[in-house]
């Protein structure tokens, strides 16, 4: 392919790979060009890279995408007492969004300079390709900048909506100062076959807490690789729950730096499918302060031939005394043909240390299926009860009831889909 | 009596478990506004009664057969059981975690109304009949908030249960040791509740190990069971002498449980 080929298109796939070009003067696009050409040395990451053994990524290169484009008038989700922030495709939408707080704004309505540092470096790791490209690519996502003290008094409910044969790229910025507080709830909808490649970019200063909320309810078959990198300074905190519903190749890393003394990170996570999905959650917490405290709960719940992947990995470094960090994966089978895989690491390099992990792979408990079915549900609702009731574990504490009914209604959605399906397998055979 | 009207009657019932067999020519006619009561040793066969008439998989039925309101009961699926105005009492009511007691109460509800061609309750009047029959068995309403017998004891469960049953509206209720744990204070709130059930047109088989409940709940019949079939059919007078002379005077000597 030749480079004059790429100049005149806004086609973008990975094999054969090819790029739209990138126009622009200045250090802003320099480093974009600087982005597509680290990526076109390090392609899409492959499996024999450790953190990409158990995924995959051959159906997404297998698809061409064209950046922008317009997407449908879907029905958006709106949450109760929450702000909204539209993007389609990657871009800001304007007239479906609300009006705006202090401290947030769309990223595309910044100036280059103010977005270059923004953006870069150019991630260089061959594991987080995918993020390089999200920075050759990317012109809009939400920044959310808070002042030291500053509370968000509603929750931000981020839409995104990605069209058929759309790829979107956006980036996210969150910069909290000391003692900042707020919430961000995601939701990830679209329909047909698209890619959502977001890269979120989170730092926490003293004291502050961030509570982040995502539900990934793409398509069936769209793509989604998502990237949150967090770093969290001393006594902050950061919290998350990602429920994942859709698409047929989800990646979701976390990348979490625990800075300062008593840092703080719970994450904790759900994924529910059926048929050709697969499913992944990979994090590195890394400990890298004295004190620091970090739990890692995943859940997932497979039917007819779908795959789960957790990896979670702790490095716990030197001079990380009194780290704390457990980790659990949790997984229902509904069927033999789903597969979960599971794999918790540790790297120590410090003593007076307290780590955990635990992972469990089961199936329904036909004695609870019975208990329902008894009391009038029929084998269907009993399944999908259970299951909806194994996930839902992870959202009954929630403080907002608005943002854990948007998110329990897609695990009710999906519990719903993968029981059904279940059970037309099981009568088949 | 000639305008008795039949709800259950069990003839000559064969089953199995595992390929031992439990129940061996279980003959039982209830009517319509009667209780019944089932005693007997463990290892007699109650329990396995209770699950072959709602239908637990694992249960093999070889031979007999079981009408229930003029259908034949063994050819409806449990829920299908459910829906046609069957209910069990759990000797070990289950816990699942993730679903509050109020949700699955209204799922409960609400898919046998469905079943019986009636509309679902609106949320304004589930809660209040939440409430009342809540109140009724002494469950706070904060319980049913929480995950369905998630961290609830023993009692709790019980009661818990009955609530379900009063909830659902059955017309025969089989309670399989709905006793066993329970202090007695708790025994008369279960005993209270399954006498609020009782009515012309509903009937009710209690399935109990020891004669306490009766002492609450007075049947109409009581049967002694033991190896797998009746044994011996009286008034309530029966259970007392039980109490004093034991399970040995009935038929072999006493078996362990499997």
């Amino acid at each position: 392919m030749s480079a004059t080929a790429d100049m005149v298109t806004d086609r973008l796939s990975l094999k054969p790979l090819a790029l739209p070009a990138i126009a622009g003067e200045g250090p802003l696009f320099d480093l974009k060009r600087a982005a597509a050409a680290r990526f076109r040395e390090l392609g899409a990451p492959a499996r024999r890279l450790e953190r990409w053994k158990y995924t995959s990524l051959t159906p997404l290169a297998g698809a061409a995408f064209t950046l922008g484009g317009k997407a449908g008038a879907a029905e958006l989700p709106r949450i109760a007492g929450t702000v909204r922030l539209v993007f389609v495709n990657g871009r800001f939408d304007a007239a479906r969004t609300d009006a705006l707080p202090d401290g947030v704004v769309p990223l595309g309505s910044l100036g280059a300079a103010d977005m270059l540092p923004l953006l870069g470096p150019v991630m260089d790791a061959p594991d987080q390709a995918l993020a390089t490209l999200n920075t050759a690519f990317s012109s809009d996502g939400y920044v959310v900048e808070l002042a030291a003290g500053a509370v968000l008094e509603q929750p931000l409910h981020i839409v995104h909506v990605t069209a058929a044969g759309a790829v979107a790229n956006p980036r996210n910025i969150v910069r909290l100062g000391a003692d900042a507080r707020a919430t961000i709830v995601e939701s990830w909808l679209g329909e047909g076959e698209y890619w959502a490649n977001p890269v979120t970019d989170i730092k926490l200063a003293t004291g502050a807490a961030l509570t982040h909320y995502k539900w990934q309810g793409e398509a069936g078959p769209a793509f989604h690789t998502a990237l949150t990198s967090v770093s969290i300074a001393a006594a902050a905190r950061y919290e998350a729950l990602t429920l994942a519903t859709g698409g047929r190749i989800m990646r979701q890393e976390f990348s979490i730096g625990l800075d300062g003394e008593g840092a703080d990170c719970r994450l904790a996570g759900a994924a529910l499918g059926h048929e050709a999905q697969h499913l992944d959650f990979t994090v590195t917490m890394d400990h890298r302060s004295p004190h620091a405290h970090s739990g890692q709960a995943f859940k997932s719940v497979l039917a007819s031939g779908a795959r789960s992947v957790f990896q979670g990995l702790v490095k716990v470094g030197r001079g990380a005394v009194g780290t704390d960090a457990h980790q659990t994966s949790n997984n229902l089978l509904l069927d033999r043909s789903a597969e979960a895989d599971a794999k918790p690491e540790l790297e120590i390099f410090a003593d007076d240390v307290a780590c955990s992990h635990g992972a469990t792979v089961g199936e329904l408990d036909e004695a609870k299926v019975f208990y329902l079915k008894s009391r009038g549900l029929s084998d269907e609702a009993a399944r999908a009860l259970l299951v909806e009731g194994f996930v839902a574990e992870l959202f009954d504490d929630l403080a907002d009831a608005a943002i854990a009914l948007h998110l329990r209604e897609g695990a009710q959605a999906a519990a719903r889909r993968l029981t059904e399906k279940g059970r037309r397998e099981k009568e088949a055979v | 009596m000639s305008d008795t009207v039949k709800m259950l009657e069990i003839k000559n019932l064969h089953a199995t478990v595992d390929g031992k067999e439990i129940l061996k020519g279980f003959t039982l006619t209830i009517n319509a506004g009667e209780v019944h009561a089932i005693m007997g040793p463990n290892g007699s066969g109650k329990s396995t009664l209770a699950n072959v008439l709602t239908g637990r998989p694992g249960y093999e039925v070889t031979a007999g057969e079981v009408i229930y309101k003029g259908r034949d009961l063994l050819a409806l699926d449990v829920s299908e059981r459910a829906a046609a105005g069957i209910f069990l009492g759990f000797q070990y009511p289950v816990e699942i975690p993730g679903i509050t007691s109020m949700n699955f109460l209204k799922s409960a509800v609400n898919a046998v109304r469905e079943a019986r061609g009636e509309a679902p309750l609106d949320a304004v009047s589930f809660l209040k009949m939440v409430r009342e029959k809540a109140g009724y068995m002494e469950m706070p309403e904060a319980m049913l908030k929480r995950a369905v017998n998630v961290g609830f004891s023993g009692g709790e469960k019980k009661r818990h249960d009955i609530v379900q049953m009063l909830m659902l509206e059955p017309s025969l209720a089989i309670l399989d040791e709905s006793d066993s744990g329970l202090d007695i204070d708790a025994l008369k709130v279960v005993a209270k509740g399954i006498n609020a059930m009782r009515g012309p047109e509903k009937s009710i088989l209690m399935i109990t190990h020891y004669q306490r409940l009766l002492d609450y709940v007075t049947p109409d019949v009581v049967h002694v069971m033991k190896d797998g079939r009746i044994q011996r059919t009286g008034g309530k007078d029966l259970a007392l002498e039980l109490e004093k002379s034991g399970y040995a005077a009935f038929g072999e000597a006493e078996k362990v449980a499997s």
